[in-house]
């Protein structure tokens, strides 16, 4: 496949990896280097993509192992910076505030986000993966079960056990 | 009242549930919100809910949730990040491709056969039948193909690739890496973890067995290869399984 034919497949499922990504590494910035890293994957091993095949169901096959690989290191990162906050006494950073003029609505739909990325980001790993391929990347439960190379009861399961734990972390936005 | 009167239970699937057992309609209403319900399932649960308040109040809960995590936007590309990572288009201009805006597309490394001496090396059984697996493969495709260009493309077969260890044996993981390492080093880390020493290594092949069984779940395999001067030359990842030993494996 020629770089022509590359993007015309593979690029209008840049938002959705994202969202799978930023999801599972629960750091934009590292979701956006696994992203290159993923299609730079992709370009070198284009010759198993089939093209009956959903693009984006391929190209979380690929993104799965390196968002594994970010997710520990922001999560270590984090841990970290924790720690050296609690070695100094200090406070957590100031939150990255928006623009004083922003609508009310506004802000209270970016921090329910907030609240609902925090959420699924407590789930244990497959859970949390479910979850974001379900509804942040709207995958459907059949294109998740081959992504992942699970059954589709499997990612039914871990959906319902998911919700089940969102419900009641989120108890306040339901 | 006069519907409990009528009909005090309902058959959905092999479950037979009790009308006012709300407990029992809450699990099918978990189960709603996933699809995991057939039609008749679904009007049962519909017919139910009208008559009942509370599981009512629950379908309308999981409705909420539902919307709550599909209202959540997906993010935007930036503009000003390229597709590709900035050094492997660097690297596309600088071998001079015709469209430098997409990295090189690595080409697959000649391929030559094990050395017995090294595969002698190998004690542990599996790695052995891992050995003998891959030199055979490799050979295959030695006779099949003329020399490709210049490799770029190390790290070859992996084992388990994505695949399944049990959680109560030790793991063996191993790779081969084809041409040879001839001043590099390589690199094995299990979740993060530098594994290289415990390993055997030779220039096509590094073996790794644990000591102990992996924790049943998912273990993030990396190797690397670096040059001399330290740089990463090359990084493969993969996904191993830990399964806890099947019913079968349990039974003496």
């Amino acid at each position: 496949m020629e770089r022509e034919r590359f993007e015309e497949i593979l690029l209008p499922e840049r938002a959705r990896l994202l969202a799978y990504l930023v999801g599972m590494t629960g750091d934009r910035e590292a979701a956006l280097d696994a992203a290159q890293e993923t299609f730079l994957a992709a370009w070198r091993d284009i010759e198993t993509f089939r093209e009956e095949a959903a693009p984006l169901t391929w190209l979380v096959g690929i993104a799965r192992r390196i968002a594994f690989r970010e997710s520990r290191r922001t999560r270590r990162r984090e841990h970290l910076l924790g720690a050296e906050f609690a070695r100094r006494g200090g406070a957590e950073p100031d939150e990255v505030r928006g623009p004083a003029a922003e609508e009310e609505a506004a802000i209270e739909q970016r921090e329910r986000e907030e609240r609902v990325r925090a959420a699924v980001s407590a789930l244990p790993r497959d859970r949390r993966e479910a979850i974001v391929l379900h509804y942040f990347a709207a995958m459907s439960v059949a294109a998740i079960a081959v992504a992942v190379g699970a059954r589709e009861g499997t990612i039914k399961s871990r959906l319902a056990r998911a919700r089940a734990d969102l419900s009641r972390r989120l108890e306040s936005d339901l | 009242m006069g519907y409990f009167k009528r009909q005090s239970s309902v058959s959905i699937g092999s479950a037979r549930l009790q009308q006012n057992a709300c407990e029992d309609w809450a699990l099918l209403i978990g189960r709603d919100a996933v699809g995991d319900l057939d039609a008749g399932a679904r009007d049962a649960l519909a017919a139910h809910t009208t008559r009942c308040p509370r599981c009512a109040r629950r379908l309308e809960r999981e409705e909420r949730l539902t919307r709550l995590l599909e209202s959540v936007p997906l993010p935007s590309w930036p503009d000003a990040v390229p597709l590709f990572p900035p050094a492997a288009i660097a690297v596309a201009a600088q071998s001079g491709r015709r469209d430098a805006s997409a990295p090189a597309r690595e080409e697959r490394a000649p391929r030559r056969a094990f050395g017995r001496a090294a595969l002698r090396r190998l004690a542990l059984p599996l790695a052995a039948a891992s050995a003998v697996l891959a030199a055979a493969a490799l050979l295959a495709r030695n006779a099949a193909h003329a020399p490709p260009p210049a490799p770029e493309r190390r790290i070859d077969l992996v084992s388990p690739a994505g695949g399944t260890l049990s959680a109560w044996r030790v793991a063996t993981i191993c790779a081969a890496v084809e041409p040879p390492l001839d001043g590099e080093s390589i690199r094995l880390l299990v979740n993060d973890r530098d594994v290289t020493s415990a390993s055997e290594c030779t220039p096509n092949f590094i073996v790794f067995t644990s000591d102990e069984p992996l924790p049943a779940g998912e273990h993030l395999v990396a190797l690397e290869i670096r040059a001399a001067g330290g740089d990463r030359v090359e990084e493969k990842l993969w996904i191993v399984t830990s399964e806890p030993p099947s019913d079968a494996e349990m039974t003496p």
